[in-house]
């Protein structure tokens, strides 16, 4: 654990619905923009070769070797409910660090690093009781797009990632 | 049956018939024959068997019924006569015999007279045994009479002095013991002289009544006598008297004595007549089964005679009647065939000789009208000859046009191909853009995944940029200047990509329009080497055409010439058709005389009218040119109708099987 990366944990832990503001990395699902907190991000990679993993669940694709450390990759359209599409050229794995694991998310395409203030960023929009959108943080206005900003934390932690970082730590270690 | 000769039909038909009258007389004659031989036989044998054996049974009945006769009334003359009955049986019974033997079919005759002969000769040794026997019974008779004779005299004269010895007692006066006793003696001696009396009439009964039994009866009455007469004995004293009554006793005794003897006779009289009627019925039955015999072969002869005899009349009817169908059917097949075939002949020269009597009127008329055709003709032919000329010039010009316009072609054909050969260089040129503009495509692929990569990595130093907090706010900048650029570059390679596809696209159009061009040529030098062989066809063609109308243009000399040989030709035939109708009037009057020959006079009216009027109308013609005709035929004696006739169809038998 260096320096830089205990202030970007500080930076997480004060990062409250009220400090929803900064910068946003975009990317896309069929033609749907998504946003994550840029501190979040610790790498963008080309498709890498994916060593599929027996007994997951599908949406977990498998793992890459990342200059020597295995991490798993979750392809997001699967974790969203959405059909699976072909990898194209445009096809990227966003790498992000949540509660000090690396988590790789397949996206179809990466789009830019968007600053969005918090007058632009509106509450997830309820729909009813049962509707679920905690994974939501909020709604970001940038241009005339509508940005979706994700949590992470309630997407990526707990339940089958606990799991799978589980898995993902006895496989690293005898590396 | 119409293959055969016509000599074959008329063998054919006689001989059926000639057949049929061989089988119907040798059936007739056959039978009669037969009938003829059993009337023979019937006449020859079984009627003489009839006639003798019926002569035999007349002679055995008479002489039975003489014997019977003779038997009863014992007259000699009966014997006489059975005695000639005989000799005429004997002489029956030969005949028989000589019959039996000269006879073939009569088997029974031979056993039969052998019978008959046995049968009278045993008759005969009867008849004489009867004489004997009714010899001896008069003998018999003559003493039973004596005997009777003697009993009654002596008896009437016991009677007698019996009588007078009573008168004498009454005169005398004796007692009434003496009386009594004289008057029992004429009683008792009353007495036998009624038995006596009653003996004979029972003899004589008997004999008239032919019953011995009444004789028997008699003979009971002898016993009686003699008691009577022992009665009488006793009271009577007189020697006289009692050798009267002895005399009377011997005569009843006699007499009895001679009633049994003629007992006896009879019943062998009667014995013999009893074997006479057995010996004769037997001869009269042998005659009768002879009779019999004969009569039923007779019947059975004559039977089998007159069934042949009816026999024979019914085939030679039905024979005749065959015969004279099939002669009828004959008769009618061999006129038909005949006739038929002449006539045929007749209708197809008469038909024959009008048509050639037409055809030479058509064929003169004809000839006169192609005389003036030819003529015609001739003319046109000049008139022909001069615008073939002017023919000929046109093909000629003809020729050389085509020459120069096939000239023309080739080159046109060759400027044609050398197009082929541009636009096959411009073909290849547009491949080599197409090649090069692929080439492009690739470097601009490469400079667009350039610009990708750079655009991540300009997100990641963004990225790094904003980890590092206020320290990276430049580098940030920097990042986004860097991701700017990086978009910029995608752009236009983007841009460019599209522009090559685009040519590339068009390139391709291109090379799909060069290669229509140059099918389109290809087609272009086929059809022109097409039209240059035409125009060569042509042009031969148009020189041959030269050629043929020069050679038209004489053969048109020539059809002049033969036109005006025509014309003399023409001419000729009418003369020659004119001799052949006059050549087809000759031949009509011949077919009438052969109508004549076959048909009879009948058939001269109606085939004269036919015949002379198709000629009619070149009369005069036929008339002068009848002579040639005549020369050729040979004979020189058309003129004589009838015997001409017999000259042109010999009828004699040779020629008719030829037909």
């Amino acid at each position: 654990m260096s320096q830089e990366e205990k202030t970007v944990e500080t930076a997480l832990v004060g990062n409250k619905d009220s400090d929803r503001a900064g910068k946003y990395l975009t990317f896309q699902l069929d033609n749907t923009q998504f946003g994550i907190q840029i501190l979040r991000v610790v790498e963008l990679l080309t498709m890498m070769e994916i060593t599929t993993v027996p007994m997951w669940p599908s949406f977990a694709k498998g793992t890459i070797n990342l200059r020597g450390r295995v991490i798993p990759v979750v392809d997001l359209r699967q974790k969203f409910g959405l059909s699976a599409t072909e990898t194209t050229e445009q096809t990227c794995t966003i790498v992000v660090e949540l509660e000090g694991d690396q988590v790789g998310i397949e996206v179809e395409a990466v789009n830019e690093v968007q600053e969005v203030s918090e007058d632009n960023i509106s509450d997830p929009p309820r729909i009813g009781g049962t509707v679920d959108s905690d994974f939501i943080l909020g709604m970001g206005k940038a241009d005339d797009n509508t940005i979706i900003l994700l949590n992470l934390e309630k997407i990526l932690v707990g339940g089958d990632m606990e799991a799978l970082q589980e898995v993902v730590g006895e496989l690293a270690q005898p590396v | 049956m119409n293959n055969l000769t016509l000599g074959k039909k008329i063998a054919m038909g006689f001989g059926i018939l000639i057949l049929i009258s061989v089988a119907l007389g040798g059936m007739g004659s056959w039978q009669m024959k037969t009938a003829q031989m059993g009337s023979e036989i019937l006449s020859e044998e079984y009627v003489p068997e009839m006639a003798v054996s019926s002569q035999i049974r007349g002679a055995a009945n008479r002489l039975m019924y003489q014997m019977r006769g003779y038997s009863y009334s014992e007259q000699e003359q009966y014997y006489e006569m059975a005695k000639n009955e005989i000799d005429a049986l004997e002489a029956s019974i030969e005949d028989a015999r000589a019959l039996s033997e000269s006879a073939v079919h009569l088997d029974k005759l031979n056993g039969q007279i052998k019978v008959i002969a046995d049968g009278e000769h045993s008759y005969k040794l009867l008849v004489e045994q009867t004489h004997d026997a009714v010899l001896g019974l008069a003998d018999i008779r003559v003493d039973l009479d004596s005997n009777a004779a003697t009993y009654m005299k002596e008896a009437n004269a016991f009677l007698e002095s019996q009588s007078v010895a009573f008168d004498k007692d009454l005169a005398e006066g004796k007692t009434p013991d003496q009386m009594k006793e004289r008057f029992a003696k004429v009683c008792i001696i009353n007495e036998i002289i009624g038995l006596g009396n009653d003996a004979r009439i029972k003899a004589f009964r008997s004999q008239a009544l032919q019953d011995p039994a009444i004789m028997e009866e008699a003979q009971k009455n002898f016993p009686i006598v003699n008691a009577k007469v022992a009665e009488i004995r006793r009271i009577t004293h007189s020697p006289a008297n009692l050798a009267q009554l002895d005399a009377i006793q011997k005569g009843g005794s006699g007499y009895s004595q001679s009633m049994g003897q003629f007992l006896t006779s009879w019943n062998e009289l009667q014995g013999l007549n009893k074997q006479r009627t057995i010996v004769g019925s037997e001869m009269i039955a042998g005659c009768k089964e002879l009779q019999e015999a004969a009569e039923v072969e007779t019947v059975r002869i004559s039977s089998e005679s007159s069934s042949n005899l009816a026999t024979a009349s019914l085939t030679t009817i039905v024979g005749l009647i065959i015969a004279l169908v099939v002669g009828v059917l004959l008769a009618i097949f061999m006129i038909r065939s005949i006739t038929g075939p002449i006539n045929k002949v007749i209708a197809g020269m008469q038909a024959g000789s009008e048509q050639v009597a037409s055809a030479s009127g058509q064929v003169s008329e004809s000839s006169i009208q192609l005389a003036e055709g030819s003529s015609e003709q001739a003319s046109s032919l000049e008139e022909t000859a001069a615008s073939l000329e002017m023919m000929a010039a046109g093909a000629k010009e003809s020729a050389q046009n085509s020459k120069q316009a096939n000239s023309r072609s080739q080159e046109v054909k060759s400027n044609a191909e050398k197009g082929q050969a541009a636009m096959t260089g411009l073909n290849t040129a547009m491949e080599k853009i197409k090649a090069s503009s692929d080439e492009t495509a690739k470097i601009i692929k490469t400079i667009d995944e350039i610009a990708f990569q750079t655009n991540l990595l300009a997100l990641n130093a963004a990225v790094e940029a904003a980890r590092a907090g206020d320290a990276g706010k430049g580098f940030a900048v920097v990042a986004e200047e860097v991701r700017n650029l990086a978009q910029r570059s995608a752009e236009a390679a983007k841009g460019t990509a599209d522009l090559i596809a685009e040519s590339n696209q068009n390139s391709a159009l291109g090379v799909e329009a060069t290669g229509d061009v140059a099918a389109i040529l290809e087609e272009v030098v086929s059809g022109i080497v097409e039209v240059s062989t035409l125009i060569g066809e042509v042009s031969s063609t148009a020189e041959e055409q030269s050629r043929s109308v020069t050679e038209v243009n004489t053969a048109v000399g020539q059809m002049d010439s033969v036109t005006q040989a025509n014309a003399a030709g023409a001419e000729e035939s009418a003369s020659a058709a004119e001799e052949m109708s006059a050549q087809a009037a000759e031949m009509q009057t011949l077919v009438m005389n052969l109508m004549q020959i076959v048909g009879g006079a009948n058939a001269e009216g109606s085939s004269a009218t036919a015949g002379s009027s198709p000629v009619g109308g070149q009369g005069g013609s036929v008339a002068k040119k009848s002579k040639p005709f005549a020369n050729t035929y040979g004979s020189g004696k058309t003129a004589g109708g009838q015997k001409a006739a017999d000259e042109v169809i010999p009828l004699d038998e040779d020629s008719l099987i030829e037909m």
